[in-house]
């Protein structure tokens, strides 16, 4: 048995050392170490006891240029561990490759690299002979956020003990974990004559780890937010503990948009906004507001099928421009869309708002679906609940209005009633002689609150064929032109006291309606704006198209609607409340809203008032473009 | 000549009265709202108003309520014309000075003889 030098002792002693902190590893990860630990020391084990047999010339093994000038200035005996390795690289290789561990031996007085093994440049992503030429290299590698930290411990550990984790950054800009280790190796003067390093990369491990914490941290996430929504008292609690997710900490609203119906063959006409979050009390709540699709364009906007970003909202081409200039008003870049599915019944929608560009992973968005979804039932009972308590409520009303109704029709009927009566006993009276001017005077006045009456109770008729379904609609294909023709002499006997305008463009496709029943829309839409505009004001009939309806708009100068009025006018028996009309130009009893959004819609068009500030009021319906007008259309 | 002052918001119906009561001897005024009607009452002392309770802005019980208060016109003689079937009679019964209620449409006959009837 040959006696062993110490410095082979010393290499031997720290291998061991080295399998005892293998102890800490996966048993995966260790038993290719223990192995490559064990087939080292066979190799150290093999040497010669005395150091004169070694090689003296540094030639003969220096691994890399530059090496000789080291071996210059060291012991004699000092380049034999080195040498072993080399020669022993071929054997260890496939072992220490496998388990992608660097071993290399280090100058403690001057940092140079005096051996390092193969596997450096598989991790490391450089050849051994940069290193051997520039040992610089290895701390120019760290990642720049360990930079600090590495350096320091290895300042502190100049001569062993060196014992960190770390990121290196290889030259194709990728990114990999390593655990190094350095032990001070002895030489026979009991002086530290070298460093030797052991390096792992670990990136899979690490990699593992992290996937697992972000599983670990998602499943806790997911877990408290399931507890937030399964507590939830209101639909602001479940907006609250969705928004709470890490991934939208920088979110600056988040709503939820309800269907006036459920959507599947048809797309609903409107959202209702039932909980609305921003993250400052400045910009303007939405709680309560109501969002024509019509307007948006969002039956193209919104996928039942998956959630998706929109990354920036000025540019993405899927945004109409008045959804666009909506979201601007909120300051909003991107937007994060989610269907709300419950038991299949698609019935609304989640939005998320950022005021800056985002990007997202697809991973990211299917992970806060799944949220969602899990959100989306308890929304959904939020909602009934919501709209149950809505729908007692409008009974209730509908009950009142419906009372209020028969009162007003009463004295409705009657006033025109007592004009008849009363003139008619008037002229029947046997103690006045009434000269003939003043018989056709009373006469005409007769005749004229007939008409009233007449046109009353065609109202009335009306309104009952379009609540029971059965009025009579015959669409045709023509201009709008010709159906404001068809009303011309009835506007124009209605705004005698006011200003009339017309515009119409002139390339307006042909519209598909009854031309009878939009004269009628017409009229009722001009008949109101002269009842609550000043005499003598201007009231306008526009048009324009909007992809495939025509939009026309009757705009006039009147005191305007509340905000809050502005569904609920159309109901019939309706009427708005103006504190500001002037006495004589509260009238009627409120149906010809009630009427003309029954014709519209009848007519496959839709009615509403449009968001403006008063005074002034615009009331805008659409009529579907006949078939020859279509884009596409032979 | 007695005066009688129609505060009436329809036209017609003010007409109807003004023909039928000027025919008959009464001199009549005009008034389309209770606001203007106080002031025109209170600038003619008129002998009797014809008063529609229901009328927009000010309404007609609000205009009784004045009358009440301001001792020049309070005990002017008031026939309350309505074509509501609401409580007008029973509330009517506040006002001391109402002398009767007309439910729209009414008879020009009764509408004179109430009058010369209130004027006795």
């Amino acid at each position: 048995m040959k006696e062993q030098s110490p410095l082979i002792q010393d290499v031997l002693q720290r291998l061991e050392e080295l399998g005892q902190w293998s102890e800490e590893l996966d048993p995966h990860q260790k038993a290719p170490l223990t192995e490559a630990i064990e087939h080292l020391s066979n190799v150290l084990h093999g040497l010669s006891n005395t150091d004169d047999e070694l090689p003296q010339s540094a030639s003969s093994f220096a691994p890399g240029p530059g090496h000789a000038s080291l071996l210059g200035i060291v012991e004699p005996w000092s380049g034999q561990v080195e040498q072993r390795l080399q020669e022993n690289e071929d054997l260890l290789r496939p072992l220490v490759e496998s388990i992608n561990l660097v071993f290399w031996m280090r100058a403690p007085e001057t940092d140079e690299m005096l051996y390092v093994s193969p596997v450096f440049e598989k991790i490391w992503g450089r050849t051994r002979e940069s290193l051997y030429r520039k040992p610089q290299l290895f701390i120019d590698a760290i990642h720049p956020e360990d930079h600090e930290r590495v350096v320091e411990a290895m300042t502190a550990h100049k001569w062993g003990g060196f014992s960190e984790e770390y990121r290196i950054v290889t030259p194709d800009g990728s990114v990999r974990w390593i655990r190094a280790r350095t032990f001070p190796i002895q030489g026979p003067d009991g002086r530290i004559s070298r460093i030797a390093g052991f390096g792992q990369d670990v990136t899979e491990q690490k990699r593992a780890e992290e996937a697992l914490r972000a599983t670990l941290t998602r499943t806790r996430e997911r877990y408290v937010i399931s507890r937030r929504i399964g507590a939830a008292r209101t639909p602001e609690d479940v907006l609250n503990a969705l928004r709470s997710l890490i991934m939208f900490a920088d979110a600056s609203r988040a709503t939820i948009l309800i269907f006036d119906q459920v959507w599947d063959d048809t797309s609903p006409s409107r959202c209702d906004v039932l909980a609305d979050w921003r993250d400052d009390d400045l910009s303007v709540s939405l709680l309560g507001e109501s969002y024509l699709f019509e307007k948006y364009s969002f039956e193209k906007l919104f996928s039942r099928e998956q959630a998706f970003l929109i990354s920036d909202v000025q540019t993405d081409p899927r945004l109409f421009e008045g959804a666009r200039n909506w979201l601007a008003r909120f300051e909003t870049r991107s937007l994060l869309l989610f269907p709300l599915i419950t038991s299949n019944q698609w019935y609304g929608m989640l939005t998320i708002h950022f005021r800056l560009p985002k990007s997202m992973s697809a991973e990211e968005i299917d992970y806060f679906e799944k949220v969602v979804n899990q959100a989306a039932a308890a929304i959904y009972n939020f909602h009934l609940l919501e709209a149950e308590t809505r729908a007692r409520k409008e009974a209730e009303k509908a009950n009142e209005l419906k009372l209020r109704f028969l009162a007003m029709i009463s004295h409705e009927l009657r006033t025109p009633l007592t004009s008849i009566k009363g003139f008619a006993t008037t002229l029947l009276a046997d103690d006045v002689a009434w000269d003939p001017n003043s018989q056709r005077d009373f006469i005409e006045t007769i005749d004229q609150e007939a008409d009233k009456l007449t046109d009353l109770i065609e109202h009335l008729l009306d309104l009952s064929r379009l609540e029971s379904g059965t009025l009579r609609i015959v669409p045709e294909e023509q201009p709008l032109n010709a159906i404001v023709n068809t009303a011309m002499a009835q506007l124009q006997a209605l705004t005698r006291e006011h200003d009339l305008v017309i515009t119409l463009p002139e390339d307006l496709p042909s519209v598909k309606a009854d031309p009878q029943r939009i004269a009628q829309v017409l009229a009722n839409l001009v008949n109101n704006a002269t009842k609550y505009s000043p005499i003598g004001t201007q009231i306008t009939i526009s048009a324009s198209r909007q992809s495939e309806v025509v939009r026309v708009d009757v705009t006039d100068q009147g005191p305007g609607i509340p905000h809050e009025e502005r569904t609920r006018v159309f109901e019939p028996f309706h009427q708005a409340e103006t504190e500001m009309a002037s006495p004589e130009q509260v009238k009627g009893v409120g149906l010809g809203l009630a009427i003309c959004k029954g014709l519209v819609e009848a007519q496959g068009g839709r009615i509403w008032i449009k968001d403006q500030p008063r005074p002034g009021t615009t009331i805008s319906f659409t009529l579907p473009i006949g078939g020859s007008s279509k884009p596409g259309a032979g | 000549m007695p005066t009688v002052l129609v505060i009436e918001d329809e036209a017609n119906i003010r007409k109807l009265a003004a023909v039928n009561l000027s025919a008959r001897g009464y001199h009549v005024i005009e008034a389309e709202s209770a606001e203007s009607g106080l002031a025109g009452m209170r600038e003619n002392l008129p002998s009797l108003v014809l008063l529609d309770i229901k009328l927009p802005g000010m309404p007609g019980w609000d205009l009784l309520a004045a009358m009440a208060n301001d001792p020049g016109i309070s005990r002017t003689p008031v026939i309350i014309m309505t074509a509501s079937t609401a409580d007008v009679k029973a509330n009517a019964k506040d006002y001391a000075n109402v002398v009767e209620v007309l439910i729209k449409p009414f008879d020009i006959g009764d509408l004179i003889r109430t009058v010369e009837a209130a004027l006795k």
